[in-house]
């Protein structure tokens, strides 16, 4: 059996990690990313991971057999069968102009004749910023001219033994103010706050300024126009309400570790789905044509638009998308539906209270 | 049949037994415990009352996925009582109630866990010198058990509480000197469920910094203006004392240093490494980091869960769900 | 006196509820647990003969609010549970009899206590007296 194909969809490092992982897990690896205005990547892509400049449009299918539809730059579209799908959404276009912006490559860009340096992460900034200042802030303190390093946050978020880095830059003498909303202004460039903390008014005038964007938490992991909810906690790990299309979250919302982690698992969950698909299309629900009335009550309830009408306006329900959860069978008037795998639960409607029940 | 050998039967052990199961790859789960589930086995949900994404029911499904599973072979009241690597893979014995049991295994996943910092470390808590002054791990047992939590020392239903973060975490005498990660979550998802269950409930939520897991939680100010009955204090307090009725000793924003009392005071308690983590590294042939967690280079014996740093259950499931998809690809189990 | 007759109508999710910290399941032999394969299967033909057949009450048991495996199964569920209700009230009979809760799979406490609850207030009821058969 020749490996499966799993498409992974996204421009930053998590959906490269993913790539190599499902390669490393014996799978098909087919890197789908947009780049958009952004005129180059700076991520090396490991060998094996076929790369296509394109941009998810769609994906029809299910785990096994997912038909996913990309369109290249030049506006055609391509058709790639693939088992399942890693979406990897990662973050925008970077602020322009002016202050520099938060990377891990900002500090060793800073010109050498650069005195003081100001980081400004405002409230909402995503939950890595504020360890990537920390670690830009340490290394220009380890520079023969010690510059002088402010970095102003609305919340110090230094998860896990990361806090210890960032004890680590207090004690190295970086100036860590508090401040929910910094003042910044860029000609000159000019950072002024009062530290919450200790309630000083504090104003400084950087030869560097770094900022941070804030990011908007969203419920949807979208990818250029392809959209899709995130997964409850019951439907599993790195799940998306569509099974087969994996998600380890947005990448701008993960620290480092945790994107890798994520990145891991779900190119895992996308490798059992392609190597055990289940079979969907004996559970799923079935439309008594006789009893259907047509009335679409089923496709209105769906939670995921597997009824659909069909000839003569009467249900057909889209094996590849059927959960068989039976919310179209409880809510059918004509009670023209039925799944084949509960049929005990229509012999507990004739005779409920039984003597004895397996 | 090749097989991996799990230790450690919590969140992160499930997550990878289930996830080789479902490759069709056999795992034996070696647990200590009387049951599988581990540490978050023993949380409370934190439906107020709708899901707030706690994940501690997700050890339970897999725990029960598990059992139900014919490749997953869990063994609890266990312990591992012999390793050796050998041409092919690891030879073990596991020691069992009944008995001991030889093992042939080709990769290892070590899901050990972490332990709870006991208050009765730090003598600034007085944990022990008053009933009402409580782990957040007493409280999620309480209300796993029972639903309830009772004022200990009277066992009426508690109308004021003082949420403390950060208990043995950035705390380089007492506890350990980094953050524990999980606590801002847990702690303040428990404060909801607590003001869903008892709605004349005043709470103060006492933290240093705010630091959510899930990058869409509201911050404690934010949780402070839609409820008025929840007050958000960014303060370290220096001491709980027990006079009575709790008092928790602080200091404002301004510098002014106040005693404030509560029925209840809520000591929301980090993660530290097992102490025989070393004794384990060794045994595997890894290492132990600065701080005492687990740390593997090894293709064949993978760290997941507390036991490799402070966590929250759902990266301690993505990471026993990756370990699995590692392990799988180790055992060229390919389709 | 005899014990009073539940139904329980639970999704498989909500199921490992039931079963405590040992693992198995402790109901008492008086009420009959219908598994479903979401709460939003559960429908008001389903839910009114169970009460016809002799059930004195019966109680749909589903995920928490934003924790359904099939999104929206729960909000079905409990739009015809209060649809029964309604009706059950109609009828001249306690809405009560038919009530949704909403249970993690780690709220075995949490399941029994309401059990328990279903079972105090159903003493009180005994059986509906509208059995099937009667002229």
């Amino acid at each position: 059996m020749s490996a499966p194909t799993v498409l992974v969809v996204g421009v930053g490092s998590a959906a490269v990690e993913a790539a190599r992982e499902i390669v490393a897990q014996g799978g098909r690896a087919v890197l789908v990313r947009s780049l958009g205005s952004r005129k180059q990547c700076f991520l090396r892509i490991p060998s094996g991971i076929e790369v296509i400049e394109a941009e998810l449009v769609g994906a029809e299918g299910s785990p096994g057999s997912f038909h996913a539809r990309l369109r290249a730059p030049g506006g055609d579209d391509m058709v790639v069968d693939c088992s399942a799908v890693v979406l990897c959404p990662s973050t925008g276009d970077r602020p322009a102009g002016g202050a520099a912006s938060l990377d891990e490559r900002c500090a060793a860009e800073a010109a050498e004749s650069v005195r003081s340096v100001a980081f400004v992460l405002p409230a909402g900034s995503p939950r890595p910023s504020f360890i990537r200042a920390v670690r830009a802030a340490s290394e220009l303190r380890a520079r023969a001219a010690r510059p002088s390093v402010a970095a102003f946050a609305a919340e110090m978020t230094a998860y896990g033994t990361d806090e210890v880095v960032y004890a680590q830059a207090q004690a190295d003498g970086v100036l860590f103010v508090r401040t929910p909303e910094a003042e910044v202004s860029l000609d000159p460039p000019r950072v002024a706050a009062r530290d919450q903390t200790t309630g000083r008014e504090i104003e400084i005038f950087p030869d560097l300024l770094v900022m941070e964007r804030r990011s908007e938490h969203a419920e949807v992991l979208t990818s250029g126009s392809f959209a899709v909810a995130r997964g409850s906690p019951g439907m599993g790990a790195v799940a998306t309400v569509r099974e087969g299309i994996l998600s380890p979250g947005p990448e701008y919302e993960r620290l480092e570790a945790e994107r890798v982690t994520g990145a891991r698992a779900a190119a895992t969950r996308a490798m059992t789905l392609a190597v055990h698909p289940e079979d969907r299309a004996s559970r799923a629900a079935v439309v008594d044509r006789e009893r259907c009335a047509a009335c679409l009550t089923c496709a209105r309830v769906c939670p995921f638009s597997a009824a659909r009408p069909a000839e003569e306006g009467k249900a057909s329900i889209d094996g590849a998308l059927c959960q068989a959860c039976g919310v179209c069978v409880g809510a059918c008037p004509a009670r023209a539906l039925s799944l084949p795998s509960y049929a005990e639960v229509a012999e507990h409607e004739r005779e409920i209270i039984m003597g004895d029940r397996q | 049949m090749k097989q991996v050998l799990i230790l450690g039967g919590g969140a992160a052990g499930l997550a990878a037994a289930v996830e080789l199961s479902r490759r069709g790859i056999l795992s034996t789960v070696v647990d200590s415990a009387p049951s599988a589930g581990g540490m978050a086995a023993r949380l409370a949900c934190k439906g107020s009352p709708a899901c707030q994404h706690c994940d501690a029911c997700l050890p339970h499904d897999l725990r029960r996925e598990a059992l139900l599973s014919p490749m997953v072979n869990l063994l609890v009241s266990s312990e591992l009582g012999f390793i050796a690597r050998g041409e092919h893979g690891f030879q073990a014995t596991v020691r069992r109630p009944e008995g001991c049991e030889d093992y042939d295994f080709s990769a290892v996943i070590l899901a050990v866990g972490a332990l709870p910092f006991d208050p009765d470390k730090d003598p600034r808590l007085h944990s022990r010198d008053s009933p009402d002054i409580i782990s957040s791990l007493d409280i999620e047992r309480s209300l796993a058990e029972s639903n309830s939590l009772a004022v200990p020392s009277t066992g009426r239903v508690p109308e004021s509480m003082a949420i403390i973060q950060c208990v043995g975490s950035r705390d380089s005498r007492h506890g350990a000197p980094y953050c524990s990660k999980a606590c801002c979550k847990y702690g303040s998802k428990l404060g909801r469920r607590l003001r869903h269950l008892y709605p004349g409930l005043r709470l103060t939520f006492f933290y240093m910094d705010w630091r959510p897991v899930d990058a869409g939680e509201a911050a404690p100010e934010d949780w402070a203006a839609e409820d008025e009955m929840v007050r958000a204090v960014r303060s370290r307090p220096s001491e709980i004392l027990a006079a009575g009725r709790p008092v928790v000793r602080y200091a404002t924003e301004a510098d002014n240093l106040v005693e404030e009392s509560f029925d209840i005071v809520m000591l929301s308690v980090g993660m530290l490494p097992r102490p025989d983590n070393p004794r384990l590294a060794e045994a595997f042939g890894i290492g132990v980091d600065e701080h005492g967690f687990l740390v593997s280079e090894l293709e064949d014996v993978i760290v997941a869960g507390t036991c490799a740093g402070p966590r929250d259950l759902g990266e301690s499931i993505e990471e026993g769900t990756a370990a699995a998809g590692r392990a799988a690809a180790y055992l060229g189990a390919r389709p | 006196m005899t014990e009073p007759i539940i139904a329980m109508f639970i999704c498989k999710t909500a199921r490992t509820a039931l079963a405590g910290p040992e693992g198995g399941e402790t109901v008492p032999p008086e009420v009959q647990v219908i598994e479903l394969p979401c709460s939003g299967r559960v429908d008001e033909v389903m839910m009114l003969r169970a009460l016809r057949q002799g059930a004195w009450a019966a109680m749909v048991v589903a995920c928490l609010d934003g924790n359904c495996r099939n999104r929206t199964g729960n909000y079905q569920a409990r739009k015809r549970v209060a649809e029964v209700r309604s009706l059950l009230s109609q009828l001249g009979l306690e809405p009560d009899r038919v009530k949704m809760f909403s249970v993690a799979s780690n709220q075995h406490a949490w399941l029994m206590e309401a059990l328990e609850g279903m079972r105090r207030s159903a003493r009180q009821w005994g059986p509906i007296r509208i059995l099937e058969g009667d002229g």
